[in-house]
């Protein structure tokens, strides 16, 4: 996981709001509370077989951006984060958008296996 | 199509700007659409589809970027977006990033688009959409 050749972290996942939620592409419905979303998004990470980043940085007033391209089971795999942050800098709302349209699927579909016979399998349930 | 930013109305300037090799991608197609025209036709058609466009933000993300962030609905299905939008160094709009969700809303949109685009070249961006 890298940005412009050196490690990259996402701070923002280790300061989850107790009411964060989580939305995206690859899913239906919204994910509530931190631990719910920080499961997801670490389940999330783990699927990715890399991750380069083109952009990790500030976005308006009280948002952060992060581009970055990846791939899935061998599918190439773009995607942008947008996080934004309540008035105590915490993160408050994440938008993760997987792309193109395949990948999103595929994307979709790993997620409903990893989580399935769990309550967070409903988000990608259905995929087709 | 009403579209407001702030109980204004708004129109995306940058739509006006395109570079002429811009690229635009998303998750409700496969492929990147290639070029002004391209890129301006599908903008279009898709501002055609929505119902409505209310943005909660238009302005500035980083040093060479623009987003927006809107809800909208296609088809009855409430849609929500988040448009990445990168400038060249001459200030032009070279990379689109459109991104819907939920999932259901964007294979919804795709459905909409292989309708609106059966029969032409840039069809092959929505096909095979489930």
């Amino acid at each position: 996981m890298t940005y412009l050749g050196k490690p990259y972290y996402p701070l923002w996942l280790d300061n989850l709001a107790d009411d964060v939620t989580l939305e995206a592409a690859a899913m239906d419905g919204t994910a509530h509370g931190a631990d719910d979303v920080r499961f997801i998004l670490v389940k999330a990470r783990e699927q990715y077989e890399h991750q380069e980043f083109n952009y990790a940085g500030p976005c308006g007033a009280n948002g952060f951006l992060e581009d970055y391209s990846s791939s899935v089971r061998g599918m190439p795999t773009y995607v942008v984060v947008l996080v934004t942050f309540n008035a105590d800098g915490q993160t408050q709302h994440v938008v993760v958008n997987h792309r193109p349209r395949s990948a999103m699927l595929n994307f979709s579909r790993v997620m409903l296996e990893t989580f399935s016979g769990t309550p967070h399998a409903k988000h990608w349930e259905g995929t087709p | 199509m009403a579209s407001t930013y702030l109980g204004k109305p708004y129109y995306p300037a940058w739509l006006d700007n395109l570079a002429d090799d811009v690229t635009g991608e998303g998750p409700a197609w496969d492929g990147a659409i290639q070029g002004a025209a391209n890129v301006h036709e599908v903008v279009v058609a898709a501002k055609e589809i929505y119902e409505f466009q209310e943005f909660h933000y238009a302005g500035p993300c980083g040093e060479n970027n623009f987003l927006e962030d809107y809800t909208s609905s296609v088809r009855g299905v409430s849609l929500r977006v988040i448009v990445l939008v990168v400038f060249n160094d001459e200030g032009k709009a070279q990379r689109l990033v459109v991104n819907h969700r939920p999932r259901s809303s964007v294979l919804e949109l795709s459905r909409a688009m292989l309708e609106r685009f059966a029969g032409t070249p840039l069809a092959t961006h929505w096909e095979g959409t489930p």
